[in-house]
């Protein structure tokens, strides 16, 4: 529960001809995590051969699923061999369906702007014939942007033939002009904005338009024929991807592995309770063809979480972060105790509690994986909110207790006091768990100058605090003054130049829990003022008491999403900065079993 | 006099807070752009991006210290 999963290395060597029934066992197993081999003095393995028409068969699959949208959940399918076919047919069906619907939409938009072209000229009488067919005269057609006068074509030539007309809001012109004025009417066309209609002398309008509908009408039919191939074998498509994937996973295993001509080794880790049983089934599956050894290894190995359901949820809090390292202690069960009790104590309101313990419980039945841990983290907390609600004795900011064990709007300096010692708790647990990962990890003498520096510098100032400013004792100033000093120069040994820098940040770091109280005097100050408001509407009477409902209502939503926001935010900041900066380097790298769900944390 | 006297008291607390919350925000403002601009890039930097924002949060609390000891000045009612 404290220490992530213990590992051991594990190295098998076999025979070739065993590869695949080996590699078969391992997935379905899902129990090592492999490891790529990149020394020099083999070679890695090459993926079967078989391998490549799988990954085609998938691009293919992968880019039909894109298409469609599909996100249906897969189901494991036990003969892949059947599919083949039926994909293969399903995949003809739905590449000749794609280019036809693209054929047709290309003629779609052609058809499309030469309707556009042609229709404006119906109002002018013109028919496309009409601008085909002569010797010496330029024609002009198209719409222009400013509208042009035929005085200012006059200025040019007096031989011409112009027409003009607004059609659907366009300004649709037809000119015709002798050709050795052609330039300078282009060029007088070009300062009005003009872009020209493209079309046929042959171009028949009613023609266009029966074919338009044509092609619409086959469009849809086509559209309609996929969204079917869509609905009847969405579900196969999503199966046998995932299936296949699988599959892919397995032939190109060999990818990680180093071979020679008749052997391969592979090598990863494993869980250390597993390891054992792990050999025995391979062993008499190979019928002791294979040679399994444990390795010790000084290296790093994967980090694999562990803890018992009711803790689970707070590792949502660590993938967040960072995975811890294989030697590091794993913080999640000191997450799990603190994180709801922090939350719980700046919401701290039974009402709060109870709504947002309902909504979580409603929306984890909606969720799944990731989302699902966070939503049960917080349902703990929604408990703990409960919990101090009774404590300051609030209902949705209403005192319902005459003398509550602690009063959060009066108690000022009291709740203040409180949420400081608690952070100077908090942090002498984060300097105790340091020592204990330097301990681990770099031995004594690095833990004591450290974190040990930091628990003495700790212990002085309080001995001066407890002279100065409480006079409690009478030692505490000269005791205080030695610890802090030896307790400088320790730090300073340990950490150098950087660790002094960073003495203030023992003071900030412990004022950083006064937070505890100020998110949940803000909280409650904005209660009262709901209440006090509806109160004052309810006083009134009649209509008035809708309004004062309806306040009340809205008031107390926006401040439990407030409140949600709100505390969470700050308990899972005074643990990421406050708490883990004293002990957490994370930086692990997640155990990954061979044949595990990928994204299945 | 009572009455400015308290007046002054509260507006000094008032300033420890308006003050404090003001560079906060200043603060968090720079390091907000920047924490999304890296999520932009690489989503998983959520944890380390969210850390780095609600850092200078710490300033406000000191405020508020602040503020909740001038209170103190006051005499009591």
């Amino acid at each position: 529960m404290i220490h992530t999963k213990k590992m051991s290395r594990i190295r098998i060597t076999g025979p070739k001809p065993n590869l695949w029934s080996l590699i078969n066992e391992l997935h379905a197993m899902k129990l090592m995590h492999l490891l790529d081999y990149n020394g020099k003095d083999f070679e890695t393995g090459n993926s079967f051969p078989e391998a490549e028409p799988v990954s085609d068969k998938l691009v293919k699959l992968r880019s039909i699923i894109s298409q469609f949208n599909l996100k249906l959940t897969p189901r494991i399918i036990k003969d892949l061999s059947v599919c083949s076919k039926k994909f293969s047919s399903i995949y003809e069906n739905y590449f000749d369906l794609t280019s036809k619907i693209s054929s047709l939409k290309e003629k779609k938009t052609f058809l499309f702007s030469q309707k556009e072209s042609i229709e404006p000229f119906s109002s002018l009488n013109l028919i496309p014939a009409n601008f085909f067919g002569y010797e010496s005269i330029s024609v002009f057609k198209g719409t222009i942007k400013k509208p042009l006068l035929e005085i200012e074509i006059e200025k040019t030539t007096k031989d011409f033939e112009f027409f003009f007309s607004e059609f659907q809001g366009k300004k649709v012109i037809a000119l015709f002009v002798s050709d050795q004025f052609k330039e300078k009417i282009q060029g007088l066309l070009a300062e009005h904005g003009f872009s020209e209609f493209h079309f046929e002398e042959n171009s028949d309008l009613k023609q266009i338009n029966s074919d338009l509908t044509e092609t619409e009408k086959q469009l849809t039919e086509l559209e309609n024929k996929l969204n079917e191939l869509k609905e009847n074998e969405g579900q196969f498509l999503s199966d046998y991807e995932f299936n296949l994937e699988k599959e892919n996973e397995k032939l190109e295993a060999p990818l990680k592995f180093a071979v020679t001509e008749n052997a391969f080794v592979i090598d990863g880790w494993v869980a250390l309770k597993e390891a054992k049983e792990m050999q025995a089934k391979l062993e008499s599956l190979t019928k002791n063809k294979i040679f399994i050894e444990f390795i010790e290894t000084k290296e790093q190995a994967p980090t694999a979480l562990e803890n018992p359901s009711l803790v689970k949820p707070f590792e949502f809090f660590m993938n967040l972060y960072a995975l811890p390292k294989y030697t590091e202690l794993d913080p999640t069960f000191l997450v799990f105790i603190t994180f709801p009790l922090f939350f719980g104590f700046m919401l701290g309101d039974v009402g709060y509690g109870i709504v947002t313990l309902a909504a979580f419980l409603f929306l984890r039945t909606k969720f799944k994986g990731e989302a699902r841990l966070l939503l049960n983290s917080l349902i703990v907390a929604s408990l703990a909110t409960i919990l101090f609600g009774f404590v300051f004795g609030e209902f949705f900011g209403f005192e319902f207790v005459e003398h509550p064990l602690l009063n959060r709007v009066h108690d000022l300096q009291l709740m203040l006091l409180i949420s400081i010692l608690v952070g100077l708790i908090h942090i002498t647990l984060g300097f105790f768990i340091g020592f204990y990962n330097v301990l681990i990890q770099h031995g004594f003498k690095h833990a004591v100058f450290e974190k040990g520096s930091w628990l003495i510098i700790e212990a002085g100032g309080l001995l001066v605090i407890s002279e100065m400013i409480l006079g409690m004792t009478s030692f505490g100033n000269i005791l205080g003054g030695i610890m802090l000093l030896a307790g400088i120069i320790l730090l300073f040994k340990g950490e150098g130049v950087q660790g002094i820098i960073e003495l203030p940040a023992i003071l900030s770091n412990t004022l950083s829990y006064a937070r505890l109280f100020a998110v949940g005097l803000a909280s409650v100050q904005l209660a009262l003022i709901i209440n006090k408001f509806a109160t004052q509407f309810f006083q009134q009477g009649g209509l008035m008491i809708i309004a004062a409902i309806l306040i009340l209502l809205l008031g107390h939503l926006i401040n439990i999403l407030l409140g949600l926001i709100g505390p969470f935010l700050h308990s899972l900041r005074l643990h990421y900065v406050e708490f883990f900066g004293k002990f957490y380097e994370g930086g692990g790298k997640r155990f990954l079993p061979f044949g595990a769900e990928k994204n299945n944390v | 006099m009572v009455e400015l006297e308290l007046g002054l008291i509260a507006i000094g607390a008032g300033i420890a807070i308006a003050g404090s919350a003001y560079a906060a925000a200043i603060a968090e403002k720079e390091i907000g752009t920047a924490a999304v601009g890296a999520m932009a890039e690489k989503e998983e930097l959520f944890g380390k991006a969210l850390i780095l924002t609600v850092i200078p949060e710490t300033l406000v609390i000191f405020g508020l210290v602040i503020a909740i000891m001038i209170l103190g000045l006051a005499p009591a009612s």
